[in-house]
C-alpha cells in the first residue's frame, strides 16, 4: 500500500496527541457567572414570543381579520371589561372598569369604565368608543347591496360577527360618559363575552380618518351614529374594516399614532413579520401593568418553533398542533427550557353524513360506527404522550379543561363512555340494523395532515374488522367540500371551543350552517332556542346536560378527544400559564418577567 | 450588437407574456379560492367572499381577469399615469409594496448565495480539472454528486440542528479538547495532501506541515480566545496584506517580472496603511463612506503600483487595485468581527440564529447590523450555495478539461509558456464562457430554491409570497413572484449570450 | 431545478463553432460514435462501437457503483414488500397498525447482522417503517421513471423536429421551450401539483413530466443542428432517404447520448422535485407514501426518534446519487472526449 506509511505515521502522532489529551484549549473564562447569579433585579428588558402567523390588523373585529395571531397581540395592547383567563371562564378586568346585571327582563347591563383610562395618546376612554363598537358589531348598518348568492344583505362595517351585538339597542349616552347601560331586545346567553379584550377600537382615530372631527370626546361621530348618517359613517367604516390592517407578512407598521392602544403595552414597530411592543406609559391599572420593558412577537411557523426556542431565537413558543415529537424534542433540550402540558379547548370529531339515502341515515349505523371507532386508542397514540392527564371526550359543548365538564357529563348518562372500541357491539348493531355487506363508508379527511391521516388509519383498522368498509379519502379541498352533500360519508377534523354558551348553535340545530351532516332533531332545536335566550349561568348546565344526553342518544356525531396544548419556554422565564381558549398563551403576558 | 439587444428584447418580451398567460391559468386552475371558508358560517363568511371576489375580480371570467391582471401590469410599465399596484391580493391589498418587501431579502440571499457558490465552485472546478483522476479530483467528484443529492429542506433541518445550534453552543464556552485539536490537525493535513498532490514525499511533508500549522493555529485561537474576540488584529493585518500581494503577483503576473512584484508589495503596504488610518474613520460610517475610501484607496494604489511598475505599468497598475481591493475586503471583514462580541451579547450569547432575516429593534453601529444581516444570512446561504457549488465545480471542471484539450492550448504550452499563463490567460477564459450560460440558468433555479429554503427559515421573502399565493389560490402574490422570476431568467439569458460574445471574440452577435 | 438547465446550452451561437474543434478531434479517434454512419468500415465497426461504450461505462468506477446500488435498491423495494398484489418476502405491510415494541426503534444491527421484526423501526401507529420506506421508494422510483421517460420523449420529439426542419417549425417549438424554460420547475410543478396530486401517483408523475422537458429539448435540438449538417446525412439525402428514415437511422442514434445523459438528470431532479412539493404539501398524500412525504411528515422527529428522518433521506439520496453517478459514466461513455485527457 502506498499509503501505508503515510497511515502509521499519522496513527503515530494521534497516538502522542492523545498522551497529552487529557486537558483543553480555550473556554471563556467563568467572571460572567457571576452576574448571572445576581438577584431579581437583574430581568431582561425584552421577552420574544413566537406566533406561527403575521399579525395582520390592529383591529380584529373585521371579518378579514379575526384570528388567533390578531390576539396574541391584542391581549396585550386592548383592554376591555372581560378576558378568558386559564379556567377557560371569563375573568373581570377590574383595571378597565366594572359592570353588573340590573335587569333581566329585559336584559341590562351597566357598565362602568375606570375613570383614568386612556389611550396611549391620552385621549379618554369614553361613550363614543363604546358606541363605534356597537355601530360596528350590530349589523345595523346596510348598505342596500345584497349578495347575489346568499341574499344577506352586506353592512357598512365588515363585522366578523354580529352574535349578540345585533339583540342589542342602541346603546344611549352622551359625549365623554364613562358610564353606560347595554339594554338587550332578547336575551343573550354569552352577554359577558361580548365587552371582552380587543373589542374596543379609539374611535377618535376612526373619526379624524373619516373625514370628522375627534373634538369634544368625539361628538360628531356621536352624532352621526345616533342619526344614522350614511355619508358621514361610511368613511369612518371604511376605515374601521382595513385602515388598521397591516400590510401582509408584516414588513412594517402603519403610522403609531393611529394604533393608539387601551393595553398594558403599545405597539412600537415591526420589521418583516416581527412585531415590537412596548410599555405603555399611560396605562392606569396597576393589577395589569406590564412587567417587562418589551415583547417581541416572531413569525415562526410550528414546525421550526422548537429549534428557535432551543437556540434561544424566541422565549415562548405554542405550537398549535403538538406531536409526541414536539414534546420529547422539548424535553431534550434540558433543564433550560420547560414545558407545561395540558388540554386546549380545539376538539377532534368525526361527522356523519345522515341524510335521508346517505350511509349513516340509521341510527343503528351511527352507534356501530361510534362503538367501532377506537378512541381511547386514539388518546393514547396521541394525547397521553403529549399530556399525561388527557382523556377521551364525551361531550360536544364541553372539554375537560373546563371545570363544568364533569357535572354536565354526570347529567348525560348516555355520553358516558371509555371510549374502547367494542367490536362485537358494533358488528350486533349492524345486524340489527339489517346489514349483511359491509358498510361502505368514504371518510374524508385533510391531505395535508398526517394525524388526521393517522386517526383515519385507525379507524379503518378497527372498523374494519366490525362490518365496515373505511375508505379514506384525503381531500386538498376538505373544507370546501364539508357542506357539499355526498361529498363524504364521514369527515375528521377539528373544532375550536371558544368557552361560549351559544356559539354552537349553527353546529346542532337542524338546517344550521355548519350542521354539514344534516342532523336534525326537534327536540335539540328547541334546546337551543332556550340555550340561547338564557342569562343565566347557573341555568345553563343542566340545559346542556340535557342538550348533550339528546346529541348522545341521537349519535350526532362520533366526538374523538380534546387537543393536547403545549407551551414550552425558556426557564428563565416567569409568569408563563397555558390558557386553553382561543384568547392564547399571551392571556397574562403583562406579568411576564425574564432573568437576564 | 444594437440589433441583437432590441431582438433579444422584442422576443424576450413576448415569451414573459406567454408565460405570465401559462402561469396565470395554472394558478387560478390549481384550486378553490374559498376553501378556507369551508368550516366558517354567518356574517363573516358572507362579507369575506365578498371581499374576496371583488378583490380577486372572481365574477369575471378567467379570461377577461387575465386581462384585468395585465392591465394592471401594463400600468407600471407606462411611466406617471396610473399608480402602478401589480393588482391586488385576495384581501384587497396592493401587490407591489409586498413585493418590494419581499424582494429585498431573498435578493440578498440569492445573490450572496450565487457568488459564493460561483467563486468557489470554479475555483474548485479548475484544481479538480488540473489535477483530473487525482484522490482530489475523486473526493470533490463525489461530494459534489452527494450535494447535488441532497433533498434542500432536509439539508435544511439538519444544518439548524447540528450548525447552528451546537455551534452557538460551544461558541457561548469555546474551547476544545488537545485530542479534538490534534484531530482536526489530522483532518486538515489529510485535506491539504490530496489538495496539493504530488509523489508520496512532498504528501507527506504537505500533510505533517499543514496538520501541525492547523492544530497550532487552532490553539493558539483558542487560547487568545480569538472566538469570544475576533478579528485580525495588526500583525494579522500586516501578514495578510503581504500575503495578498503575493499571492495576486503568483496569479496575475508571476514573479519573473521584480519591480511588479514590488509594486505589488508597495500597494499593499499603502492598503496597510490606509487600514491604520481607517481604524478611526470607519467606527461607525455608513455604506458611501465606505466606498468612498474604497475608491480613494484603490486609486492610490494604481498610482503608486504604476509609478513603481516602471515599464509594466499597466500591469502593476492593475494589480495595486486588486490588491487595494481585497485589502479593503479584508478590512471590512476584520471590522465585522470586531462587532462580533457586542453583537453577541445583545443576541443573548447565541449569534448565529435559526429564524429570520434580521433582529427586530437592534441598535447599533453600522458593522453591528451588518454583522446581524450576516449571520441571518450563513444558515440558508451554506444550504443554498452547497447545491449550486456542485453545479458549478462540475461545469467549471468539464468546461476546463474541454479547453486544456485543445489545440491552442497544446501550442501555447509548445511555446514554452510558463504553465501560469497557459492556465490562467488561454485556458481559464474560455473555460468561462459556457459557465456564464449556466449562471444564467442558476440564477433562476436558486431563485426556484429560495422558495423552499425561506420557508424552513422563516424569511418573509419571494417564496413565503409565492408559497402563500399558491395556497391561496391568489394569482395576485404568485404572478407578482413569477415576474422577477421570469424576468431574471430571460434577462440573465441575454446577459449570457452578450458576455458569449464578450468572452469569444469569434461570435458575432447579429 | 437546475439539475436539467446545467448542460452546456447548444442554442448558443458558439456551438456549431465548439462542435467543430469537436469534429476535429473525433478524426483522430477510432470509432467515435459521430463517425459512425460515415464509410462502411463502420460497419463493420458499429458493434464495436457498442462495445467499447460499453467498455468505457464499465471503466467508469463511480457508474459501476451507482447501477449495482440503483439496481439493489429497485430489487429491494419492489421485492421486498412486494407490488400490484403480488407479494414480496417481507412478511409486514406499510399500511398494517401493531403494537409499538420498544418504542418503535429499529431492530436493524449489523454486527451480527440481524433485521429483527423492524429493522427500520415504527412509525407512531406501529406500522413497519422498514415496509412503508420500501413503499415510499416505490412510489418516489416510479414518479421519478415516469417523469424521465415523459421528458425524454417529450423533449427528443420536440427537439428533433426543431432541429432537423428548421424554419417556422423549429421557431413555433423553441419558442414554446423558451416559454416553458422561463419558469423554474419547482414553480411550475407546484401550480400543476396543486391540480393533479390528489389524481395519484401516475398522472401526477406524468404531468411533472411534461413540465421538465425543456432542457432536454433545447440539448437535442442542438445535437441535430450540428448532426444535420454532416456529410453521412448528405449523402444519405442524396440517395433519396426519406426525412423519417433519415432522423430515426441516422441521426437519432447519434443523439443517444446526449438523451440518455439528459434523462438521468430528470430521474434524479425529479426525486428531488418531489420531496420539496412534499416539503410544500403539494405532493402525494395520505394514506399513500412517498420518501419525500416520509421525511417532511417526521421533521420533528430529528432528535427524538432520528431513524424516522433518516432512513427515507439516506434512500433519496442513495437514489439521486446513484443515478447521477450512472449520468456520469454514461457522458464519459459516450463523450470519447473525456477519456482522452488523460496524459
Amino acid at each position: 500500500m502506498r499509503n501505508k506509511r503515510t497511515m502509521s505515521l499519522a496513527a503515530l502522532s494521534i497516538g502522542a496527541l492523545m498522551l497529552s489529551a487529557c486537558g483543553s484549549a480555550g473556554g471563556t473564562s467563568d467572571s460572567d457567572s457571576a452576574s448571572s447569579s445576581g438577584s431579581d433585579e437583574n430581568l431582561a428588558s425584552t421577552i420574544t414570543m413566537a406566533i406561527s402567523q403575521a399579525p395582520t390588523a390592529y383591529n380584529g373585529n373585521t371579518a378579514a381579520t379575526n384570528a388567533v395571531y390578531n390576539t396574541y397581540v391584542d391581549n396585550l395592547t386592548s383592554s376591555a371589561f372581560a378576558a378568558f383567563a386559564a379556567s377557560g371562564n371569563l375573568e373581570r378586568n377590574e383595571d378597565f372598569g366594572t359592570y353588573e346585571k340590573t335587569s333581566d327582563d329585559p336584559l341590562t347591563v351597566k357598565y362602568t369604565i375606570n375613570e383614568d383610562a386612556v389611550w396611549s395618546d391620552g385621549t379618554p376612554i369614553d361613550y363614543d368608543d363604546v358606541l363605534l363598537s356597537w355601530a360596528a358589531m350590530s349589523g345595523t348598518h346596510p348598505t342596500g347591496e345584497t349578495d347575489e348568492e346568499t341574499g344577506a344583505e352586506a353592512d357598512l362595517f365588515q363585522a366578523s360577527s354580529t352574535n349578540g351585538f345585533a339583540q342589542l339597542k342602541m346603546i344611549e349616552g352622551e359625549a365623554g360618559d364613562k358610564e353606560f347601560e347595554a339594554v338587550f331586545e332578547d336575551p343573550y346567553a354569552d352577554w359577558e363575552a361580548m365587552f371582552t379584550t380587543g373589542l374596543f377600537m379609539p374611535a377618535h382615530i376612526a373619526a379624524e380618518q373619516g373625514g370628522l372631527s375627534a373634538d369634544g370626546d368625539g361628538a360628531e361621530l356621536i352624532d352621526a351614529i345616533k342619526n344614522d348618517d350614511r355619508d358621514a359613517l361610511t368613511p369612518v367604516a371604511e376605515f374601521w374594516n382595513t385602515g388598521w390592517a397591516y400590510e401582509a407578512d408584516l414588513p412594517s407598521l402603519p403610522d403609531p399614532a393611529l394604533l393608539p392602544s387601551s393595553g398594558p403595552y403599545k405597539l412600537d414597530n415591526a420589521v418583516n413579520g416581527t412585531l415590537t411592543v412596548v410599555k405603555n406609559d399611560k396605562y392606569w391599572g396597576e393589577e395589569r401593568e406590564g412587567q417587562t420593558d418589551t415583547m417581541v412577537f416572531k413569525t415562526v411557523v410550528d414546525e421550526e418553533a422548537v429549534q428557535a426556542l432551543q437556540n434561544g431565537d424566541v422565549d415562548v413558543i405554542d405550537p398549535s398542533s403538538p406531536t409526541v415529537d414536539t414534546k420529547t424534542a422539548l424535553e431534550q433540550i434540558g433543564e433550560t427550557v420547560t414545558v407545561d402540558t395540558g388540554q386546549s379547548l380545539t376538539f377532534s370529531h368525526v361527522d356523519l353524513d345522515q341524510r335521508p339515502g346517505a350511509v349513516f341515515e340509521d341510527l343503528k349505523v351511527r352507534q356501530a360506527f361510534a362503538a367501532c371507532i377506537p378512541r381511547a386508542d386514539m388518546v393514547d397514540k396521541f394525547v397521553t404522550p403529549v399530556d399525561p392527564e388527557g382523556s377521551v371526550l364525551n361531550l360536544h359543548e364541553y372539554q375537560p379543561a373546563q371545570e363544568d365538564y364533569q357535572t354536565v357529563l354526570d347529567g348525560a348518562p348516555a355520553a358516558q363512555g371509555d371510549g374502547v372500541a367494542d367490536l362485537e357491539k358494533a358488528k350486533s348493531l349492524l345486524e340489527e340494523a339489517g346489514k349483511t355487506e359491509p358498510v361502505k363508508v368514504s371518510m374524508m379527511f385533510a391531505s395535508t395532515s398526517q394525524l388526521r391521516a393517522d386517526q383515519v388509519a385507525l379507524v379503518k383498522d378497527s372498523c374494519d374488522q366490525a362490518g365496515f368498509e373505511i375508505t379514506p379519502q384525503p381531500e386538498a379541498e376538505w373544507s370546501a367540500k364539508l357542506s357539499q352533500p355526498g361529498a363524504w360519508d364521514a369527515v375528521v377534523f377539528g373544532w375550536a371551543g371558544s368557552g361560549l354558551v351559544a356559539s354552537g348553535q349553527s353546529i346542532y340545530v337542524t338546517g344550521g350552517e355548519q350542521n354539514f351532516g344534516g342532523y336534525t332533531n326537534e327536540k335539540v332545536d328547541s334546546l337551543w332556542d332556550d340555550i340561547a335566550m338564557n342569562t343565566d349561568a347557573e341555568q345553563v348546565v343542566p340545559l346542556k346536560s340535557e342538550l348533550e344526553q339528546m346529541l348522545a342518544e341521537t349519535q350526532y356525531n362520533v366526538v374523538l378527544y380534546a387537543n393536547p396544548n403545549i407551551t414550552a419556554y425558556s426557564s428563565k422565564l416567569e409568569g408563563v400559564e397555558q390558557n386553553p381558549t382561543q384568547t392564547g398563551v399571551t392571556w397574562n403576558a403583562y406579568s411576564w418577567t425574564k432573568q437576564s | 450588437m444594437f440589433y441583437f439587444i432590441a431582438k433579444r428584447t422584442v422576443i424576450s418580451f413576448f415569451i414573459m407574456l406567454a408565460a405570465t398567460t401559462l402561469m396565470y391559468f395554472l394558478t387560478i386552475s390549481s384550486g378553490d379560492p374559498f376553501e378556507d371558508l369551508g368550516e366558517t358560517s354567518g356574517p363573516e363568511k358572507a362579507a369575506t367572499i365578498a371581499a374576496r371576489t371583488a378583490a380577486m375580480n372572481l365574477d369575471v371570467a378567467p379570461i377577461p381577469r387575465y386581462f384585468l391582471w395585465l392591465q394592471d401590469v401594463g400600468h407600471c410599465l407606462v411611466p406617471g399615469g396610473i399608480s402602478c399596484t401589480l393588482g391586488q391580493d385576495r384581501t384587497g391589498a396592493a401587490v407591489l409594496p409586498q413585493l418590494e418587501n419581499a424582494m429585498g431579502s431573498t435578493l440578498r440571499l440569492v445573490v450572496v448565495a450565487t457568488v459564493l457558490a460561483l467563486v468557489l465552485g470554479v475555483v474548485v472546478g479548475i484544481v479538480t480539472a488540473i489535477r483530473q483522476y487525482s484522490t482530489f479530483d475523486y473526493s470533490i467528484t463525489f461530494v459534489s454528486f452527494l450535494l447535488f443529492s441532497l433533498p434542500l429542506f432536509w439539508l435544511s433541518t439538519l444544518l439548524k440542528q447540528y450548525l447552528a445550534i451546537d455551534l452557538n453552543t460551544w461558541l457561548d464556552n469555546p474551547q476544545f479538547s488537545y485530542l479534538t485539536i490534534a484531530l482536526i490537525g489530522v483532518v486538515a493535513g489529510v485535506i491539504w495532501a490530496v489538495v496539493v498532490g504530488g509523489d508520496r514525499r512532498r504528501r507527506l511533508v504537505v500533510f505533517a506541515v499543514a496538520a501541525v500549522a492547523t492544530a497550532l493555529g487552532l490553539y493558539l485561537l483558542l487560547v487568545t480566545g480569538w472566538f469570544v474576540t475576533p478579528g485580525f488584529g495588526v500583525i494579522g493585518m500586516l501578514v495578510s496584506a503581504a500575503g495578498i500581494a503575493v499571492l495576486w503577483t503568483a496569479l496575475l503576473a508571476g514573479f519573473r517580472r521584480r519591480r511588479v512584484l514590488n509594486a505589488a508589495l508597495a500597494a499593499a503596504g499603502v492598503s496597510f496603511a490606509g487600514y491604520l488610518v481607517s481604524i478611526q474613520l470607519l467606527n461607525d460610517p455608513n455604506w458611501l463612506v465606505l466606498v468612498a475610501l474604497v475608491v480613494v484607496l484603490a486609486i492610490i494604489c494604481y498610482v503608486v503600483a504604476g509609478l513603481i511598475g516602471g515599464p509594466f505599468r499597466a500591469q502593476a497598475a492593475r494589480i495595486g487595485v486588486v490588491i487595494a481591493v481585497s485589502m479593503s475586503l479584508l478590512i471590512v471583514v476584520d471590522r465585522l468581527l470586531q462587532a462580533y462580541p457586542t453583537l453577541s451579547a445583545k443576541a443573548g450569547g447565541r449569534p448565529i440564529p435559526t429564524t429570520g432575516s434580521q433582529s427586530a429593534n437592534l441598535e447599533g453601529t453600522f458593522w453591528e447590523i451588518n454583522l446581524d444581516y450576516a449571520l441571518h444570512l450563513i444558515l440558508p446561504t451554506i444550504a443554498l450555495t452547497l447545491i449550486s457549488f456542485a453545479t458549478y465545480t462540475r461545469y467549471t471542471r468539464a468546461s476546463q478539461l474541454d479547453v486544456m484539450n485543445q489545440d491552442y492550448i497544446r501550442t501555447a504550452r509548445a511555446k514554452g509558456l510558463s504553465e501560469r499563463t497557459v492556465l490562467v490567460k488561454h485556458a481559464f477564459r474560455n473555460a468561462m464562457i459556457p459557465i456564464t450560460t449556466l449562471m444564467a440558468f442558476d440564477f433562476a433555479g436558486v431563485l426556484g430554491g429560495a422558495v423552499i429554503t425561506e420557508q424552513v427559515f422563516g424569511w418573509n421573502g419571494m417564496g413565503k409570497l409565492f408559497v402563500d399565493g399558491i395556497n391561496a389560490v391568489d394569482p395576485g402574490p404568485v404572478m407578482a413572484f413569477f415576474l422577477v422570476v421570469g424576468t431574471a431568467a430571460v434577462l440573465f439569458n441575454m446577459l449570457a449570450d452578450i458576455a458569449y460574445a464578450f468572452l469569444d471574440p469569434r461570435i458575432t452577435l447579429s | 431545478m437546475s439539475k436539467n438547465d446545467k448542460q452546456r446550452d447548444d442554442s448558443r451561437p458558439s456551438v456549431e463553432l465548439s462542435e467543430l474543434t469537436l469534429l476535429s478531434q473525433d478524426s483522430d479517434i477510432a470509432g467515435s460514435p459521430r463517425t459512425r454512419d460515415q464509410t462502411a468500415r463502420v460497419q463493420t465497426e458499429a458493434k464495436s462501437q457498442g462495445k467499447l461504450i460499453r467498455e468505457r461505462f464499465f471503466r467508469h468506477k463511480g457508474a459501476l457503483a451507482g447501477i449495482t446500488l440503483l439496481v439493489l435498491v429497485f430489487v429491494l423495494a419492489f421485492s421486498s414488500i412486494g407490488f400490484a398484489g403480488i407479494p414480496g418476502w417481507w412478511d409486514k405491510e406499510y399500511d398494517v397498525l401493531a403494537d409499538r415494541f420498544n418504542e418503535g426503534r429499529p431492530t436493524l444491527t449489523l454486527w451480527p447482522f440481524s433485521l429483527g421484526e423492524h429493522p427500520f423501526g415504527q412509525d407512531v401507529l406501529g406500522r413497519d417503517y422498514f415496509a412503508l420506506t420500501m413503499r415510499g421508494t416505490q412510489t418516489s422510483l416510479i414518479i421519478a421513471f415516469i417523469v424521465g421517460l415523459v421528458a425524454m420523449v417529450i423533449g427528443t420529439t420536440v427537439g428533433a423536429i426543431a432541429g432537423y426542419f428548421r424554419g417556422w417549425t423549429e421557431a413555433f417549438l423553441m419558442r414554446i421551450t423558451d416559454v416553458v424554460i422561463t419558469i423554474p420547475t419547482l414553480v411550475i410543478a407546484a401550480a400543476v401539483a396543486g391540480i393533479v396530486a390528489k389524481a395519484g401517483i401516475v398522472p401526477f408523475a406524468l404531468f411533472l413530466g411534461v413540465v421538465t422537458w425543456t432542457g432536454l429539448a433545447r440539448l437535442v435540438r442542438g445535437e441535430f443542428l450540428s448532426l444535420r449538417e454532416k456529410e453521412f446525412v448528405e449523402s444519405a439525402k442524396s440517395v433519396g432517404a426519406s426525412s423519417t428514415r433519415i432522423i430515426f437511422r441516422h441521426i437519432l442514434p447519434n443523439t443517444v447520448g446526449v438523451i440518455i445523459v439528459s434523462t438521468t438528470l430528470a430521474i434524479s431532479g425529479a426525486i428531488l422535485l418531489e420531496t420539496a412539493l412534499s416539503y410544500l404539501g403539494l405532493g402525494v398524500s395520505a394514506p399513500d407514501t412517498s420518501l419525500g412525504k416520509a421525511i417532511n411528515d417526521n421533521r420533528s422527529a430529528l432528535t427524538v426518534r432520528p431513524w424516522l428522518f433518516l432512513w427515507p433521506g439516506a434512500f433519496i439520496i442513495g437514489i439521486a446519487l446513484a443515478v447521477n453517478f450512472i449520468g456520469d459514466g454514461l457522458r464519459d461513455a459516450f463523450d470519447p472526449k473525456q477519456t482522452r485527457v488523460k496524459q
